[in-house]
């Protein structure tokens, strides 16, 4: 092989290699060109330096020059200088990229100042003397937690939810979810509703002070998974396909197409209309000359001519013409009346001496403070079941309750059905004491937007109860 | 000959720089999935497996039911059978496993045996006590089965529905099965509407009495009987224990 030839190829290689450590972010080579941590929470505890006593690491502390004491905790973060920092008291257990001097200044006192990191920059000068400091248990901080958690630990939810078993929040696509308010903020007004999505269940009322309230519910989570399957068919059986026979020579017709674009021509025409613009307030005359402005336009003219498989394309020479001539755009300024009149002002100012009288009566207001306690909704939904298969009927039940003083007025709860649930028709129940009305819709996707009205006003610490069935499908 | 020496060495190092890209993509995106049906049965099973996305020590009920009587045998790395049973049939399988079963005695296909494999790709977290209320539906209906008696193989992918994206059909008995062309990948078409629980094919590939592999009854993953009775009757008896 000549050596010509590789050098030829060499280039080749070259840009397949670069090509690749470009587009591949996950790439093994490139890794070490982006050290930057893949996860940047964790909350798994790291790797150890040790698993030994004698390699257990000591704390340390780093003395910068013109700066107090600062606790060095071992803990292989990045340190203040961003240099990775992991001192061994058993001196032997150095990680990775870390080159530590023990020439230090003195015995038992290690010093930093040669501590380098792995693209070898050189950190401030820093003494430690691990000895002077005791013994210190490894502890590691914990990663900052994705969302919100929850006394026992577990991710803590937006919306209470009464669920079979604590994994509902874990595999919600095995749960049938009824109640709360899922994702956007929904919204009861006057005789409108925003955000509100399937599974929501809401309460509205309009308290003693004319403000219209909105309530979600708790989520109620039901165990039934729903399958479903997507198929495909092919075939097993062998297929010959003849495309073409041998021999056969495929003839083309040689089609004779013809385009051809017509030459066009528009004149456009626009004239200006004369402008007069007077102010009397000021006196003022603005007198502006008309103008006529006259514009021709025409359009290349394209002939395209396709023979066979010949393909021509040929452009006429075009005619392109713009004339835009103000005859009569002359500006004559002598034409133009400018008047202008000032009249004297005058201002009179008269200053007169006045007497103020005021008499101070002794006044007594009664009146009656209510100390009620504004009224204000709960709603709490509840199954009857945790665990239900298709063609199951559930029976919810809808508690409203005002804690407050004062009475509720206009107190209505909606329930968007998911389209795996069916309302049966008739089921619903008001308690006695409470009656109300309900109003069912579609909502859209395959199931019912259930709305129930009381009659009456809710009074303070009262509640009532509905009750309605829903099919599983 | 030296410059196909280099220029195998660059297509090695192209191979070596991508497939670990490839390698680290998201596989819950649309469009590109990991998993295939056109891979053979149990590949995607024990890929998850070695992924340590599931746990083989778990046993997932599944439920086989055929469109109105037969016999539903249930193989696992054996030609004999471990479980028989009537349709509806209930057994309890491991998760990244696959296995053999063998439908027979339908009234509707006379004479036809059919040998479809299913391959546990995932499992159900129900309630402590209730494991074997929620089995895992295979659904073999009468349009199924007449094609794969003709010699096609079709290919269903079981998925567990998306609450949020559900729909007031039922989508796994539903009158015109939702179909992808053959060529594309099944496993992430279903990922679309929820989460692939397992494969399902049904073929018309009959062992023969010595010609027939070993993997060809599964991969020999564990089973259990089911404890309780389907909605219909349902008489399992068990023939072999592993």
């Amino acid at each position: 092989m000549p050596l010509s030839h590789l050098q030829h190829l060499r280039p080749l290689v070259l840009s397949v290699v670069g090509l690749c450590l470009t587009v591949t972010s996950g790439c093994g080579l490139n890794s070490f060109v982006h050290s930057e941590p893949d996860h940047v929470y964790s909350t798994a505890c790291p790797q150890t330096l040790d698993a030994e006593e004698r390699s257990r690491p000591t704390p340390v502390e780093a003395r910068y020059p013109g700066q107090a004491a600062v606790d060095h905790a071992v803990r292989g973060a990045v340190d203040a200088a961003g240099m990775l920092v992991r001192v061994s008291g058993g001196g032997d257990g150095f990680g990775d990229g870390e080159k530590l001097n023990h020439s230090g200044p003195a015995a038992g006192v290690v010093r930093l100042s040669d501590v380098r990191d792995a693209d070898g920059t050189r950190p401030r000068s820093v003494d430690a003397a691990p000895a002077a400091f005791p013994r210190r248990s490894r502890h590691y901080t914990p990663g900052e937690p994705r969302l919100p958690q929850a006394v026992d630990g577990r991710p803590q939810q937006r919306m209470e939810t009464t669920a079979p078993s604590p994994l509902a929040d874990m595999y919600p696509d095995e749960y049938l979810f009824d109640g709360g308010d899922r994702s956007q903020a929904a919204g009861l007004h006057s005789e409108l509703q925003s955000g509100i999505e399937t599974e929501d269940t809401l309460a509205g009322w309009v308290d003693s002070s004319g403000n219209r309230r909105t309530r979600a519910s708790n989520r109620v989570a039901i165990y039934a998974p729903r399958f479903g399957s997507v198929r495909a068919v092919s075939g097993l059986v062998a297929e010959t396909q003849i495309n073409k026979a041998a021999g056969v020579r495929d003839a083309a017709a040689v089609n004779s197409l013809r385009t051809g674009l017509a030459p066009q021509q528009n004149i456009s025409d626009v004239a200006l209309q004369r402008l007069e613009t007077k102010r009397r307030a000021d006196g003022m005359v603005n007198l502006e000359p008309a103008a006529e402005s006259v514009g021709t336009r025409r359009l290349m003219q394209t002939q395209k001519t396709d023979k066979g498989q010949q393909s021509r394309n040929t452009t006429a020479s075009a005619t392109f013409r713009l004339r835009q001539a103000a005859i009569l755009a002359q500006h004559r300024s002598n034409a133009i009346a400018w008047t202008q009149r000032d009249f004297p002002i005058v201002t009179a100012s008269t200053d007169s001496l006045s007497e103020v009288s005021a008499v101070f009566k002794n006044q007594q207001t009664i009146g009656l403070e209510d100390q009620n306690v504004e009224g204000t909704l709960h709603i709490v939904k509840l199954a009857d079941r945790d665990t239900a298969v298709q063609g199951d009927v559930l029976r919810f039940t809808i508690r409203v309750e005002n804690t407050g003083d004062r009475p509720l007025q206009d107190v209505r709860i909606v329930d968007n059905l998911t389209p795996r649930l069916e309302y049966v028709s008739g089921s619903v129940v008001f308690d006695d004491e409470h009656p109300g009305t309900l109003e069912e819709s579609l909502n859209g996707e395959g199931s019912s937007m259930l709305t129930f009205r009381l009659n009456e006003p809710l009074a303070g610490h009262s509640a009532g109860t509905i009750t309605f069935q829903v099919r599983v499908r | 000959m030296h410059s196909s020496r280099i220029l195998l060495t660059a297509l090695t190092a192209v191979l070596f720089c991508t497939l670990p890209a490839a390698a680290q993509l998201p596989t819950g995106q649309p469009g590109w999935n990991p998993l295939n049906q056109h891979m053979p049965p149990g590949w995607n099973a024990d890929m998850l497996v070695k992924a340590g996305v599931i746990d083989p020590a778990w046993l997932q009920p599944i439920r086989v039911e055929l469109p109105s009587k037969g016999t539903v045998q249930l193989f696992s790395g054996q030609p004999q059978p471990v479980f028989e049973s009537a349709s509806p049939a209930q057994f309890s399988v491991s998760v990244g496993h696959f296995y053999r079963l063998r439908v027979a005695d339908m009234p509707e296909f006379p004479e036809v045996e059919l040998y479809p494999s299913i391959e546990i790709l995932d499992r159900l977290h129900p309630p402590a006590g209730q494991e074997e209320q929620f089995p895992v539906p295979f659904v073999l209906d009468e349009a199924d089965l007449k094609a794969a008696a003709n010699g096609l193989l079709i290919t269903r992918v079981i998925y567990l529905e998306r609450p949020q994206t559900a729909s007031g059909d039922d989508p796994l008995r539903r009158d015109e099965p939702l179909t992808v062309p053959s060529g594309d990948n099944l496993v992430a078409a279903a990922a679309l509407h929820g989460r692939p629980m397992a494969i399902l094919r049904i073929g018309g590939r009959t062992p023969s009495a010595d010609s027939a592999p070993p993997m060809f009854f599964g991969s020999g993953g564990r089973t259990a009987a089911a404890t309780i009775q389907p909605a219909a009757d349902l008489t399992v008896s068990r023939q072999a224990s592993r």
